[in-house]
């Protein structure tokens, strides 16, 4: 098991200034994710940590030895890439064995380690097979046990699953949370995915344009967005935004008798989450709130309905799935102002913490 | 005519094949004829008309033997050629390795420049290469020539093998790297099993190319240092021509290299046509 720090790291292409002052701090065993939409600079900093590519600034401490200028070779981190990267003139013994074979270790210790990860990846009756005979999840699993072979201080994933198909993906991330379990090591994952962010990380960092937008625990996150940005990148469907208006404020005036414990008045932006909308047909109470609904999605379990209020801003509201709304009648609904947040002009949030207790496994 | 569509298309399968036997027996006739011309007598051989139907000899074989010991230029051959792939290949894979993984602004320049050195005539460079290899003694030596050859090819060898490391993905080589394998790891572990069909057709076409090699030969070499294609070429001048000796020659200098060819086949078109398709 093994920390990580990270220092003001800064990476620059030619002309794209990758990674913008990076500071991070990833403790033993934990799980974390780098989360963040494509160009934000999550590979990169991946590709950094694992010494793929050079920094152009800053340092990156391993258990607190400078390893910014030790090569990717030496660094003793494994990595999982999302085309596995197997090599495909080795068996798949071959192929996990390989890190060992190069450091020349034992070739009976070898064998053992292989045999143990090919057990907790079930892969033992495939070990004499070629990486072109194996399926999409076995050619991942066995790119996994070619890191775990070698009990690595660090494990990087970059984009594992996204290669594979929705069922099997979310097979693997199951067994990949299990591992983490299990091996108790410490890893960095790399996705796009928040489903994949929210349900494997015991840490998420959330990165924009080469920053860190926020750093925290999935359900904290999750609660307690930093920035606009980072409201809409976690969860789905995503949190719709509305403006302030005189007819809002009435309304937060009456929820709170005047008084406005969650700064939403001097905000800008409202930060709405599709479960804090409440539908008319739902409603007991006067609504409050008028718009048009513009789509209608039925998935079976629940039924996503998009309003347009005052025209061009979308809310998105969850409804019964089988719900009598269609597009285009004019809707009313309520806003739980409990759970709201405020954003100013920066895009920053007002409002202050939804309240600890709340949230499980809160740091 | 009315055809239905199959007829037409057996009619077009079966003309094409025509039209390519036929333009494989021209091309092959030169060689046929060489062949033929050397188991003939001088007198049959400039006959007109040509002879179809005579009574083969070996004295051309037996004549051109005495005159000049052919396995002594075979030997001359084999050296140079393989000599020179070997000291090509040598330089030449860790440089497209560095060319291909890890590619510099310049890298493409290097390459265009690299080939632009082929379209220069040798023979504009004949006097100075000559006198250097005067001046060192190495003149009728096959270490010159072996020096040369391997110059003369390493642009195309460095291409070829360029273009196969290419398709080496680079996350292989990264993964490779995570596992903790120095740059000689990579190109012993991996790198050289992947590509090794590539290195291969690579190190065959150099062979070939050198074995027909003549102008350098010719000029900077005599009794000692001769390969093949300057034995061929000795039948060609002092006495006048003589067919059917100048054929045996020929057809004793093609023979291993043929025969070689023969046996690489596969690799040897694999290499050729490699990136054709894909």
């Amino acid at each position: 098991m093994s920390s990580l720090e990270i220092k003001k790291l800064h990476k620059n292409f030619s002309n794209y200034h990758a990674i913008r002052g990076v500071d991070l701090q990833i403790e033993k065993g934990e799980f974390t994710v780098f989360v963040g939409p494509s160009g934000c600079g999550k590979s990169t900093l991946l590709r950094l940590i694992a010494g793929l590519e050079v920094v152009t600034s800053g340092s990156i401490l391993l258990n607190d030895q400078d390893i910014t200028d030790t090569s990717a070779a030496e660094r003793d981190l494994a990595m999982v890439f999302q085309s596995y990267a197997l090599y495909p003139h080795m068996s798949v013994a071959e192929n996990m064995s390989f890190a060992l074979k190069i450091a020349k270790v034992d070739p009976k210790i070898i064998a053992e380690k292989v045999a143990d990860a090919a057990e907790i990846l079930q892969l033992t009756s495939l070990l004499d097979r070629k990486p072109k005979a194996l399926s999409g999840g076995q050619r991942q699993r066995v790119a996994i046990g070619r890191a775990i072979v070698r009990q690595p201080s660090v494990f990087l994933f970059d984009e594992p699953l996204s290669n594979l198909d929705a069922s099997l993906r979310v097979q693997m991330r199951q067994e990949l949370s299990g591992l983490h379990k299990r091996l108790k090591s410490t890893m960095i994952y790399v996705t796009h995915d928040q489903v994949e962010a929210m349900t494997l990380a015991d840490k998420v960092v959330i990165l924009n344009a080469g920053n860190v937008e926020q750093v925290g625990t999935p359900l904290n996150v999750y609660y307690n967005p930093a920035s606009r940005f980072v409201a809409e990148f976690i969860g789905t469907p995503k949190m719709s935004f509305i403006p302030m208006s005189d007819d809002i404020k009435k309304l937060i005036a009456n929820e709170y008798d005047g008084a406005d414990p969650r700064k939403l008045t001097s905000s800008t932006w409202l930060g709405v989450r599709p479960e804090s909308v409440t539908l008319s047909s739902q409603l007991l109470t006067k609504a409050g709130l008028t718009g048009k609904v513009s789509l209608v999605e039925r998935l079976g379990a629940e039924t996503l309905v998009y309003i347009d209020y005052l025209g061009e801003h979308k809310i998105t509201a969850r409804a019964d799935s089988l719900a009598s709304i269609e597009a285009g009648a004019d809707i009313q609904f309520s806003i739980d102002f409990q759970n709201v947040h405020g954003f100013d002009d920066d895009g920053l949030r007002l409002s202050p913490d939804v309240t600890d207790n709340l949230i499980v496994g809160n740091v | 005519m009315n055809l239905t569509l199959s007829q037409r298309k057996k009619v077009s399968t079966w003309s094409l094949g025509l039209l390519s036997w036929i333009v494989a027996l021209v091309i092959f006739f030169p060689i046929l004829w060489m062949v033929m011309t050397s188991f003939k007598t001088e007198l049959q051989a400039i006959s007109t008309p040509p002879l179809f139907m005579w009574e083969p000899t070996l004295e051309n074989f037996s004549v051109v033997q005495e005159r000049s010991d052919y396995f002594k230029y075979a030997m001359n051959s084999v050296i140079t050629s393989f000599g020179a792939t070997f000291l090509a290949l040598l330089i030449a894979v860790p440089a497209a390795y560095s060319m291909a993984f890890s590619p510099s602004k310049r890298t493409k320049d290097i390459l265009l420049w690299m080939l632009s050195t082929k379209m220069l005539p040798a023979v504009g460079v004949l006097m100075p290469i000559y006198l250097l290899a005067q001046s060192t003694g190495l003149l009728d030596n096959v270490f010159s020539l072996i020096i040369i050859f391997t110059m003369i090819n390493l642009p195309i060898i460095m291409w070829m093998l360029f273009t196969y490391f290419k398709e080496i993905p680079k996350d292989i080589l990264e993964a490779c790297r995570m596992d903790g394998a120095s740059t000689f790891a990579e190109l012993r572990y991996i790198v050289m099993p992947l590509s090794w069909g590539g290195i291969a057709s690579t190190g065959l076409l150099s062979i070939v190319l050198c074995w027909n090699e003549a102008f350098w030969s010719i000029n900077l070499t005599a009794a000692d240092a001769g390969t093949l294609t300057a034995l061929i070429a000795s039948y060609s001048s002092p006495e006048g021509l003589f067919w059917a000796k100048l054929s045996a020659a020929s057809t004793l200098a093609c023979a291993p290299i043929v025969v070689f060819g023969w046996f690489c086949q596969k690799q040897l078109v694999q290499g050729l046509t490699f990136g054709a398709v894909k």
